[in-house]
């Protein structure tokens, strides 16, 4: 319903919240009843250009277990300066700063328009972010020219005030010592131990910092604090260390350790991992931090070790997983796993470049990236625009000319009485903060209403799934229009700029007794959303559970909420229908229990790793692209629109864009690629052509220009070996099998994969079938 | 097994465009290629008739004849001349020789920056920088001839930042310049 969708469109647009179900049910019963769970989409940092600075601290709820912030939906008496808590409707005095307001003279906070809004903490500016960079050095000279170069240029990239430090490791780890005259010097550890945070300490001398204070901003008069501002040699300022550090990485060699033939060279990854860790919780604790591990290949030896060095043993892939053939596996992902945790509770970041043909350990190293909000880049080398490209994305700025990145978020979610807390899933970590309004039913990382993203960006999206609560008797009543619902988002970060700020969303939806109105309730229900809450859900369970398992309850949910939602005579699956809010799911199920995230068959560990890494970072948008692609026809036929993933899409008179968030690929029809040939594009007279042939470049660019990370970009044709990745994709209505006698139309493909056909008739038999 | 093409826009398989003007305009807030066609039970194999397809394309009528796609450059460019490579010469060997002159600076570092001038020098004779990134290098030169040594520091960010993959074999000798000649007393 057009009504629907701007709702859930306008919403999205100004808090960054989108809900599986936008009308609530007022029973817990009823809520489980609903299939999909009640949960939702939240980007704490969504890019708002128009929300007013306000450079003061938020007015809380003075209740000791609400310690909500005012908002939109308080209730105000501007007489009695008074105003009401919607979360547990405690009455509050208003601070005397807002002596002066009256219904005319709102404050921001209060006006409807502002149900996201954005306070900037003055009192305490927060530390420098530090950037520590942890080089692998076996490498070809290729990759290390190509490497050393992007690290040099991106120190030109790094807000000036940033901290920043060197680690290389090859057999041995090295930590270089910044701003040394005349010489370089280092400090050496072996690679093949683990090096607690304390041992880190006595070997480097290092002294455990206390915060260094910054001069505030804004008061240029008064000069800095005299305190002794003492950095480690191995931290410094970028202002004071920039040139030494740019020719120390000018000069840096690859490892000179000898690699026999058939053997991996010897890499000690997890020690200077571990190492790097140890060495900013000494030094800067609680403080937004990146560590960006640069790898070439897996670690070998020491803690962590992936694989040995004999190439004869291969990496492990899904089908040695799956018969428990992976010698180093359980103990490799413990090791990381701790690692990671302690980083995030530190607020330190871990990023991870891996360039590599072969794997690299991703999935064991997986947690470092997902736990603290870091990112995970897998490229083929080093020297390709891949990596250069997405290198230097890492340090965007926006409009406004600020760093896309930012540190330390912290996210609680407050509920009115009604909601109940269950779980987030998400790139973050839980912060095991167990308030009043947390459920003791757990999806996601539960037991918590508060949760931490120490690498956050404006398009970090958690998915936070919320439980009703049966509603006393009494509650319901006198309530003209039935009750809401309330949630608060608070997400507390350090920006760059070197303030706290806080970031209030707060959004309100009905409750109904479902009993009598649930085509209120279906009616509510965002696809889209859903999809995306589903596919998060299963790619968590699929961390615990087998594959099959998850497909199965995957499937069994589907005919569960279609056996619920859809119009249909018992036993009769020609009467199946399904309303307008439900339409797409199917379509999106099927295109997910075929995705990679789903079908590990043909990819390997860390290539699952990987894809699955980025659908639980991105926005709404971008995740439902990763589920089922996007495909537009370009053609002389009309302008660019959006056609059927499927195999009847592919024409020979057309040109095909697909996105699949991880692919860029453009695919000439037949007829085209062959005018193609010709040279026609080349003459005048067939200029249009030419523009037809641009047109999907022009389109395919401005979704390179806006992507984290740099998409693979493959241009194809009919019959090109590349097609396959469009093929592989695309709904095979047509296969070697089916395709008959006098049909030209499509590409079959040769499968023997179940289509959407298929699929949707089975779901039908399923559904209305009275044994199910 | 490594690329076997050795050229400086080295292309990894299926790498994206070593070129993309990275703008800063990076906001989700672009036309998004996000619509998607619902499934329907129709028989979808009726949709192209042999008939209809054309044998060459056809031909622009010259109403159809649409601008020439404008490119908009990025202009980070003010309204100042661009200057010439020798101009810019000039300017570079008068830089050179005032660090020449203060005593601390290595000899080797000079030497290095002179020779990461020859290859942006090299890169402009030959046509191979985008006329975005000429104009800016300009800029830095003119500033730095108007000894504003920080000016002249913010525009290579700006190079580093837009254009990454023209500048990557020469701009750390041009920042290093510029940063040898902020550290020289006043």
């Amino acid at each position: 319903m057009a009504t629907y969708q701007e709702f859930i469109a306008q919403n999205e647009e100004r808090d960054g919240v989108r809900f599986t179900w936008n009308v609530w049910p007022s029973t817990r019963l009823e809520a489980t009843r609903l299939v999909v769970p009640l949960g939702c989409q939240f980007t704490p940092l969504k890019e708002r250009y128009d929300l007013p600075p306000l450079n003061y601290d938020p007015v809380l709820c003075t209740n000791k277990t609400c310690r909500s912030i005012l908002n939109p939906f308080c209730t105000v008496d501007y007489r009695a300066k008074i105003w009401i808590c919607n979360f547990c409707l405690q009455r509050n005095n208003f601070p005397p700063q807002y002596a002066g307001i009256t219904e005319q003279l709102q404050p921001a906070e209060l006006s409807p328009q502002y149900t996201t809004i954005e306070y900037t903490l003055m009192r305490t500016p927060a530390q420098p972010a530090v950037f520590l960079f942890v080089v692998d050095t076996c490498m070809d000279e290729d990759d290390m020219t190509a490497l050393k170069e992007s690290l040099q240029m991106a120190l030109s990239l790094l807000p000036t005030d940033a901290l920043v430090g060197l680690i290389t490791f090859g057999r041995m780890v090295h930590i270089h010592e910044l701003n040394c005259e005349g010489m370089t010097r280092s400090y050496v550890f072996r690679g093949t131990k683990d090096y607690t945070a304390k041992q880190v300490q006595e070997m480097l001398g290092l002294m455990k910092q206390q915060s260094n204070q910054r001069p505030m901003p804004g008061n240029p008069n008064v000069p800095p604090q005299q305190a002794p501002n003492f950095f480690s040699k191995f931290i410094q300022p970028l202002s004071q260390c920039d040139m030494s550090l740019t020719d120390l990485l000018g000069e840096l060699q690859r490892d000179p350790w000898p690699v026999s033939q058939g053997k991996r060279a010897l890499r000690s990854t997890g020690a200077a991992l571990s190492i790097a860790i140890g060495l900013l919780e000494t030094l800067y604790p609680n403080t937004g931090a990146r560590i960006m591990l640069f790898i070439a290949g897996p670690c070998t030896q020491g803690p962590g070790i992936i694989i040995d060095e004999e190439f004869k043993h291969t990496i492990r892939s899904h089908h040695d997983i799956e018969k428990d053939n992976a010698k180093y596996m359980k103990k490799a992902i413990k090791f990381y796993e701790g690692l990671a945790n302690r980083s995030a509770v530190n607020g330190h970041v871990i990023d991870l470049y891996s360039s590599a043909l072969d794997q690299t350990g991703l999935h064991e190293m997986k947690y470092c990236s997902n736990y603290t909000g870091g990112h995970m880049v897998m490229g083929d080398s080093f020297n390709t625009s891949l990596f250069k490209q997405t290198f230097q994305k890492v340090f965007a700025k926006d409009n406004k000319n600020e760093y896309r990145m930012n540190f330390g978020a912290t996210i609680e979610v407050k509920t009115s009485r009604e909601l109940k807390v269950c779980g987030a899933i998400g790139s973050c970590v839980s912060l095991a903060q167990r308030g009043s309004n947390v459920s003791e039913t757990e999806l996601g990382m539960g037991g918590t209403n508060a949760w931490k993203i120490c690498g956050i960006y404006p398009n970090s999206t958690l998915s936070i799934f919320l439980e009703v609560l049966n509603q006393q008797q009494g509650a319901a009543q006198g309530v003209p229009g039935g009750q809401r619902g309330y949630v608060q988002f608070i997400t507390q970060y350090q920006h760059l700029s070197g303030f706290k700020k806080i970031r209030v969303t707060t959004v309100a939806r009905n409750l109904i007794d479902a009993t009598t109105n649930m085509p209120t309730i279906a009616a509510s229900f965002d696809q889209e959303c859903a999809s995306v809450a589903m596919a998060r859900i299963a790619v968590y369970r699929s961390d615990t559970e087998e594959g099959s398992d998850v497909l199965r309850w995957l499937d069994k949910m589907l005919i569960r909420l279609c056996q619920k939602f859809a119009i249909y005579e018992k036993d009769n699956p020609g009467s199946f229908q399904l309303t307008d809010t439900f339409t797409l799911y199917p379509q999106f199920m099927y295109h997910l229990r075929r995705s990679q995230f789903l079908q590990v068959f043909n990819n390997s560990p860390d290539e699952t790793a990987f894809y699955r890494h980025y659908l639980l970072v991105e926005d709404l948008t971008q995740c439902l692209v990763m589920i089922q692609p996007i495909l537009y026809a370009y053609s002389f036929n009309g302008p660019p629109e959006p056609v059927l993933l499927d195999s009847s899409s592919i024409l020979p008179d057309r040109i095909l864009l697909m996105d699949t968030f991880y692919h860029i690929l453009i695919y000439h029809g037949e007829t085209i690629a062959q005018w193609v040939k010709a040279h026609y594009q080349d003459l005048p007279e067939y200029e249009n052509f030419k523009q037809l042939l641009q047109a999907p470049v022009g389109d395919a660019t401005e979704i390179l220009q806006s992507r984290f990370p740099m998409p693979r970009y493959i241009v194809t044709e009919f019959g090109g070996s590349q097609a396959r990745f469009l093929l592989y994709k695309v709904n095979p209505s047509q296969t070697h099998a089916n395709l008959g006698w006098g049909q030209t139309a499509g590409a079959p493909i040769l499968t023997d994969d179940v289509n959407l056909q298929t699929f949707m008739e089975h779901l039908k038999k399923l559904a209305v079938s009275t044994t199910t | 097994m490594t690329s076997t093409n050795k050229s400086t826009n080295l292309d990894g398989w299926n790498d994206p465009p070593a070129n993309l003007t990275l703008s800063d305009n990076i906001s989700t807030k672009r036309v998004l290629l996000n619509k998607r066609v619902p499934f329907t039970n129709q028989d979808l194999s009726a949709t192209n008739n042999p008939a209809n397809v054309l044998v060459v394309p056809p031909p622009s009528t010259t109403a159809s004849v649409a601008a020439a796609t404008a490119t908009t450059d990025n202009t980070t460019s003010t309204t100042t001349e661009l200057l010439t490579i020798e101009a810019m010469n000039e300017i570079f060997q008068t830089q050179i020789e005032k660090l020449e002159k203060s005593s601390n600076i290595e000899k080797k570092i000079l030497e290095d920056i002179s020779k990461k001038f020859q290859v942006m020098q090299d890169e402009w004779q030959q046509n191979k920088l985008s006329s975005n990134t000429k104009q800016t290098l300009s800029n830095i030169f003119q500033e730095l001839g108007s000894n504003n040594v920080q000016e002249a520091f913010d525009l290579h960010v700006l190079l580093v930042r837009n254009s990454s993959s023209e500048v990557v074999r020469f701009i750390v000798g041009i920042k290093r310049l510029i940063q040898e000649l902020q550290r020289l007393p006043k």
